[in-house]
């Protein structure tokens, strides 16, 4: 990465060929996706479809194309907005939110439809946010080097307590059991039941979010400057969060409330793109969605003839993924004190 | 000696409650006669052991928070929290796969934890060193899935349960052992009860009142490492208890900081009083008790970020 | 001249990479209060940490009447010195008693529950304190002022012979500066106890009121030491802080008082 080296701004040639590179490597995984799976099938067969294989890993690759995507580009926003590389809708407690409010709609009304857990689940990502910035928001002086690591450790507090409920929730009840027990650790749609509704929802967001980079670029230099520039700052950060909350409500009614997704890939995407931000938006979808994508075909793979669910081989990389991102986060800050 | 009475009635009263409720309620006279007779099922082999091992786990747990949160001189900085618990579980696995014995890995594995965590966040201060210890604890917790998942299906099944921390396969056994381990703990707490007793009041007074740092640091994680790991073993990795028990004992009877043994105590109430919970709540299915625990003690956690935050405006 | 409180010989001594003192040698005399003055990142706090043991010197020795304080046991330190930080931590639920009680640590034994000499120690320190009515206090509902006492009364608990403070006065206004100070002196000067109090102060005017000798540091050297009235003079301002100043003493206590003429 010459652009990282030497401080410039990335030349758009090489900002065009990272991006083809991370579209193939997308296509690439969504080739293996469809090509391995929990049984071991030739590729005649496959292709031949006669167990109606090809579609239900059709169906599945896309759903975690979606919400690989979905996650990158919710963490990415929630990062720009609150100025934190801790900020991860996982971490923070909005996709666990988002789970419960889900898992509570389900538990009094068994039946209903893909727009109304999204919905749910939105409200219950928009209520975990809001708690979160009542814990944790506007307190820029207890972190390290202007990072408010105040925000992880009251997101985790939120998201363990939404997770226990729902569970709990879940536990409680037999025909719950059979139904969500799958979907809480974070797993990957097989069939279709609920899910069309929220993925064109996140496909309808997904573009949507790239043309709020701008303003949430402005807002980066500050309330201030950004009216100045004509942007009024409120309203950039209710389009954020109606974008992130609506993303995270989405993936979660699709798949459950996976975490750590939203923090590594928006570290890779940004250090790619080497300050801009609408840049790594672009990175981080093809980035978000060959990750899940992969995850998915590994967990179906490994532990043949059983399945290990996305979200858990996603969160073998969280715990690494946090230690990485807190040592980059506060070296700098230890070369201030010294 | 004040609050570590109050908080033994306490416990009293929890385990007696413990042992006549449950699907059944029993009359207290029952109760009484069912625990001098060793045919009573119901006391016997389905309640003692459990509240038994409830109430051992708990006061270890609860006096490794304690002793944890007085040496960091960090609310924060329990075994349950910052990944020790995840390193003993991980330790745990391990043993069993390579046939070593299991309370030795889970102590390797809690002492590794700590160690990691503490190399990881030097100098960084104290949320640094919790979340640091967060990441440690989920890494931990990961390589355990992974190992897990090439086990044999049985073990599997055995140790998901393990893993959610369950009292539902307690014995009388494994309670009398950890509680042994309480006990020799206690002792060792009160044998250095001179040194202890200055904790939380930071390296430099503490020397001043001569306590010799190094030894003292050694036995607190040493006790920390060796509690943590007996108390997982018996009941599995349970979070939040360590956490919790020793503020809400400092606010429930008025002991002063470290109230190591109000800790302990509370620890016990709290685990005991979880674990009575998850039976009442679901009897039919197994809820588990560290499912509760974790009820508990996450509100707490928004709680005690909620007045801070207070604090500091 | 009498044997030193403190004889300093050859201390050398690092924080980090930086070396604060390289063979430094000093004495301070066997009197009542010795304040310890200087500019900001002298070394200050450095040599009080060394003369309580806090810090250990790469070389050299510090001996407190001959003894000397590296090869002591930690208790036996404890027992002799007893040593208060700049800002010793606030505590929650912790009362002024139990605070003044942890005093006592380098006295207690295992095992047994604080003795009758214990308690004795404990309410002594709370008279001379004047906390016996606040005892029961919590530590943070306390005034700056009246916390700061609760800490010297917990180093009284320790019945220690020196007590080394370092910069006591610092968060204080000025009442409560001078009820400080005058508490320590009364410490010095009760009857029947040869107490020794060893101060940082930033303070000259405080200094030079109320202690008996004043050590002059700047950047790792001794300037000067003696009393007040010999050791504060425009070269030795001059020397301490690089300020040219006239030093007067003042019309009510003829102490020398710091007149900056910059």
């Amino acid at each position: 990465m010459p652009a990282k080296t030497n401080g410039n701004v990335m030349s758009r040639a090489s900002f065009a060929f990272n991006l083809v590179l991370l579209c193939l490597g997308l296509c690439f995984c969504t080739a293996l996706s469809l090509r391995f799976g929990a049984a071991p099938v030739t590729l005649e067969a496959l292709l031949n479809d006669t167990l109606g294989l090809l579609e239900s890993r059709m169906f599945r690759t896309v759903c975690a194309i979606c919400v690989g995507a979905a996650l990158a580009i919710s963490g990415l926003m929630l990062q720009a907005l609150t100025g934190n590389p801790l900020a991860d809708p996982g971490i923070t407690g909005i996709n666990a939110g988002a789970a419960l409010a889900a898992i509570v709609l389900a538990y009094f009304a068994p039946f209903s439809s893909g727009m109304a857990i999204l919905l749910a689940a939105s409200l219950g990502a928009g209520f975990a946010g809001y708690l979160l910035w009542h814990l944790a928001g506007a307190d820029p002086v207890s972190g390290a080097g202007g990072i408010a690591l105040r925000l992880p450790l009251a997101g985790l507090a939120i998201e363990t307590l939404c997770l226990a409920l729902a569970t709990a929730l879940i536990l409680t009840d037999a025909e719950m059991q059979a139904r969500y027990l799958r979907w809480i650790s974070g797993a990957i749609p097989v069939v279709a039941r609920t899910e069309i509704a929220p993925l064109a929802v996140i496909s309808v967001l997904l573009v949507a979010g790239y043309f709020t980079c701008e303003r949430l670029e402005l807002l980066s230099l500050g309330a201030e400057q950004s009216a100045s520039l004509g942007r009024n700052p409120n309203r950039t950060i209710a389009l954020v969060l109606a974008c992130v909350t609506m993303l995270s409500g989405a993936s979660v009614a699709i798949a459950g409330p996976l975490a750590f997704l939203g923090l590594l890939v928006p570290f890779v995407a940004r250090g790619l793109a080497a300050g801009s931000l609408r840049r790594a938006y672009l990175f981080a979808l093809p980035l978000g969605a060959s990750a899940l994508v992969l995850a998915d075909t590994i967990g179906r793979v490994i532990a043949r003839p059983g399945e290990v669910h996305a979200g858990i081989i996603a969160s073998l990389l969280g715990g690494p993924a946090l230690i990485m991102v807190l040592r980059r986060v506060l070296r700098p800050a230890r070369w201030h004190a010294a | 000696m004040k609050p570590v009475i109050k908080l033994s009635l306490a416990l009293g009263c929890l385990v007696f409650l413990a042992l006549s409720g449950g699907r059944d309620w029993l009359v207290p006279a029952d109760v009484w006669h069912g625990l001098w007779s060793t045919e009573n099922f119901v006391i016997h082999v389905l309640r003692l052991p459990r509240t038994a091992l409830a109430v051992a786990a708990g006061l270890a747990l609860g006096l490794a928070g304690a002793l944890m949160q007085g040496l960091t001189r960090n609310p924060l900085a329990t075994p349950d929290v910052i990944g020790l618990v995840q390193g003993a579980s991980l330790g745990h696995i391990m043993a069993l796969g390579l046939g070593a014995s299991v309370f030795l890995g889970e102590t390797v594995g809690a002492a590794f934890a700590l160690f990691a965590v503490i190399a990881l966040a030097r100098e960084q201060g104290p949320i640094a060193f919790v979340l640091y210890g967060i990441g440690v604890g989920a890494t931990a917790s990961a390589a355990t899935t992974v190992i897990l998942l090439r086990a044999p299906d049985a073990t599997i099944t055995q140790m998901m349960l393990w893993l959610s921390g369950s009292l539902a396969r307690a014995d009388l056994a494994t309670a009398g052992a950890l509680f042994g381990g309480v006990v020799c703990a206690g002792l060792i707490v009160l044998w250095r009860a001179r040194e202890l007793r200055t904790l939380w009041l930071g390296d430099d007074v503490m020397i001043g009142l001569g306590v010799h740092l190094p030894l003292l640091r050694f036995t607190v994680l040493g006790l920390v490492t060796l509690l943590t790991a007996g108390a997982t073993l018996a009941v599995g990795p349970i979070g939040f208890l360590a956490f919790t028990a020793a503020p809400l004992a400092r606010a429930v009877s008025g002991a002063e900081p470290p109230a190591l043994f109000p800790a302990a105590l509370m620890g016990a109430c709290l685990l005991t009083a979880a674990d009575l919970a998850a039976r009442l709540i679901a009897p039919l299915v197994t809820l588990p008790t560290g499912l509760i625990m974790t009820l508990i003690g996450a509100p707490y956690l928004i709680f005690f970020l909620w007045s801070e935050k207070r604090k500091t405006a | 001249m009498k044997q030193p409180l403190f004889d300093i010989q050859d201390l050398t001594v690092s924080l980090g990479a930086q070396r604060i003192y390289s063979q430094f040698s000093a004495r301070l005399p066997d009197v009542g209060i010795t304040g310890i003055i200087g500019p900001n990142g002298c070394g200050k706090s450095t040599l009080l940490r060394c003369l309580g043991g806090l810090a250990t010197p790469e070389n050299g020795s510090v001996r407190l009447r001959g003894v000397n304080i590296g090869q002591l046991s930690p208790i036996a330190r404890a027992r002799q010195i007893a040593f208060l930080p700049q800002e010793p931590p606030v505590l929650a639920d912790m009362t002024v008693e139990g605070v003044v009680a942890k005093g006592r640590t380098p006295w207690r034994k295992a095992f047994l529950p604080s003795s009758r000499a214990d308690r004795d120690a404990v309410n002594q320190a709370l008279e001379t304190t004047q906390l016996i009515e606040l005892r029961l206090r919590r530590l943070t509902a306390l005034s700056g002022g009246q916390r700061q006492r609760a800490w010297i009364a917990m180093a009284l608990a320790q019945q220690t012979e020196v007590i080394l403070l370092d910069e006591p006065t610092s968060y204080l206004d000025l009442p409560h500066q001078i009820r400080l100070m005058q508490l320590l002196r009364h410490l010095v000067d009760q009857q029947g106890q040869a107490r020794r109090v060893v101060v940082v102060l930033h303070d000259l005017t405080i200094a030079a009121r109320f202690c008996d000798t004043l050590v002059g540091l700047s950047d790792g050297k001794l300037v000067c030491a003696g009393p007040p009235s010999e050791v504060l003079t425009p070269k030795t301002v001059m020397q301490l802080y690089g300020l040219r100043a006239q030093v007067h003493p003042d019309p009510v206590f003829a102490r020398p008082v710091v007149y900056p003429e910059e």
